[in-house]
């Protein structure tokens, strides 16, 4: 069986190294063995030019011509599978990828195909999330290329208390990724959200689905604001995205594969190391250290006091008002910070 | 540490394909289980000295499940919700019929949202935590009649 996009890997491969030139159907053939792709009784175009539209869907700028052939004339702006399987560099996540124009939610759907024995490490990205979701049926905006709105599904053999810290690990991950391509700093709010300039920049909502007393998988999703250039006018004062921080827009698929790469040295880290490993690295980008807090703990009752940094399981310290008392949450709402 | 949280240990590493247990509660001291892999009999129990402090409370309920139903506990600690969403109907109800796979709450540790499949196939007799409320590795969440 021919790989999947066959003729499309191949003619973006030969547009590419072209730049500037247009290629018509016979040098495409002949040249770059597209003909072999199709089977040898293929008279017509029409492999070609279903090609050619599926790659300007995927956000390729191609110049068509009737005599002359094609042309590249601009790569996507947003999201695109085939140029992040160029650039991914990771070993397993991301090995095996589904792709999105529109999708309710990456997490729903990655559940969904765990569930179905999809492999370790499979990622699910889309365009445009109509039902992006946060923590507890929070909604989330995922505007169509605004973003990186992804989930990865993940096997790990892992205790229930390292799984605790994989949300913290993914926030760390995507900070780093984005320093590594924008020089912005971001910062880490307990325990999975993204902040930049006092704003919210990202967040993280992981999912596991246990049996048995045994963790069946975990779907780690993520949203990232990267080109959202304006926010609906209930999120503009507290939500930002890189693009207006850095007063340009930011390359979705180079930022994916860079934070890819870092959330899978990190894995791999956490299931030998553990959490403390990653703790300096946290600590320095922690959000709320310092601040006035406000929890609402699990029972219901409420702590006041001051975020007091992160400790080696991932549970942030409070420092009770009243009391001076340490206290270490792992499991609370902040009503205020 | 409480001989009936205890007992609870023995029996989920008995139960699971864990060879050895460890746990460090603070106040409570440390407790070590391991399973003897080659007979198969009872774990031996290694307790190093612990520091005595107040009871503390029993995870799990006190008294003994019937024998006939299938107790689900916790496999974390984290806080039990019985609904996808604050306001959305509950996963399962007392005297829903349930099958395995089917999801029947909701822990959160660390915004972490772990879903629980049933295992069994069955009518669910009790639900032993109400909403919202925190609970413990080991803690019995649900009793289920199984059915067949």
């Amino acid at each position: 069986m021919a790989e999947a996009y066959e003729v499309e890997r191949k003619l973006l491969a030969a547009l590419k190294l072209n730049p500037h030139r247009y290629l018509d159907e016979r040098e495409l053939r002949e040249r770059f063995g597209l003909a072999a792709a199709m089977g040898e009784a293929t008279e017509s175009a029409g492999d070609l030019e279903r090609a050619v539209e599926l790659l300007v869907m995927q956000g390729y700028r191609i110049d068509g011509d009737e005599t002359r052939g094609w042309m590249l004339i601009g790569l996507p702006e947003t999201f695109s599978r085939f140029e992040l399987e160029e650039e991914l560099r990771t070993t397993f996540l991301g090995r095996c990828m589904f792709t999105y124009r529109i999708i309710g939610s990456t997490n729903e759907t990655a559940r969904a195909l765990a569930a179905g024995g999809v492999p370790d490490g499979t990622l699910l990205v889309a365009e445009e999330q109509t039902g992006g979701r946060g923590r507890r049926g929070s909604n989330w905006f995922s505007p169509a290329g605004g973003g990186i709105w992804a989930s990865l599904v993940l096997r790990p053999g892992i205790s229930a208390r390292r799984l605790g810290s994989m949300g913290m690990l993914a926030s760390l991950s995507i900070c780093l990724g984005i320093e590594q391509l924008t020089g912005l700093k971001p910062s880490i709010k307990w325990p999975n959200d993204l902040f930049l300039d006092g704003r919210k920049l990202g967040g993280v909502l992981c999912e596991a689905d246990w049996r048995a007393g045994k963790l069946q998988y975990l779907v780690l999703g993520f949203g990232l604001n990267v080109n959202v250039e304006t926010f609906p006018e209930r999120l503009a004062g507290n939500s930002i995205s890189l693009s207006q921080a850095v007063g340009g827009s930011v390359h979705c698929t180079a930022l994916l594969a860079e934070i890819l790469l870092t959330l899978e040295e990190g894995y791999f880290q956490l299931l030998t190391d553990g959490f403390a490993s990653f703790l300096p690295r946290v600590q320095v980008r922690d959000y709320l250290k310092g601040r006035q807090v406000l929890v609402e703990l699990e029972d219901g009752s409420r702590l006041d006091g001051v975020a007091s940094g992160i400790d080696e399981n991932g549970a942030l310290l409070v420092q009770e008002r009243d009391s001076n008392r340490m206290r270490s949450v792992t499991s609370g709402h902040l009503v205020q910070y | 540490m409480d001989i009936r949280y205890l007992k609870k240990l023995i029996k989920v590493v008995e139960d699971s394909q864990i060879s050895e247990l460890e746990i460090e509660e603070q106040g409570s001291g440390r407790v070590k289980i391991v399973k003897n892999l080659l007979s198969g009999a009872q774990p031996v129990v290694h307790l190093p000295v612990a520091p005595q402090t107040a009871t503390q409370p029993a995870p799990a309920a006190g008294e003994k499940a019937d024998s006939n139903l299938f107790e689900i506990t916790s496999p974390m600690v984290g806080t039990f919700y019985r609904a996808p969403s604050p306001g959305a109907a509950s996963f399962v109800e007392v005297g829903d019929r349930v099958k395995p796979g089917q999801t029947l709450c909701i822990l959160e540790a660390m915004k972490l949202m772990n879903e629980l499949e049933c295992e069994v196939a069955g009518v669910v007799s009790e639900i032993c935590v109400e909403n919202a409320e925190p609970v413990e590795f080991g803690t019995r969440l649900f009793l289920i009649e199984p059915e067949g």
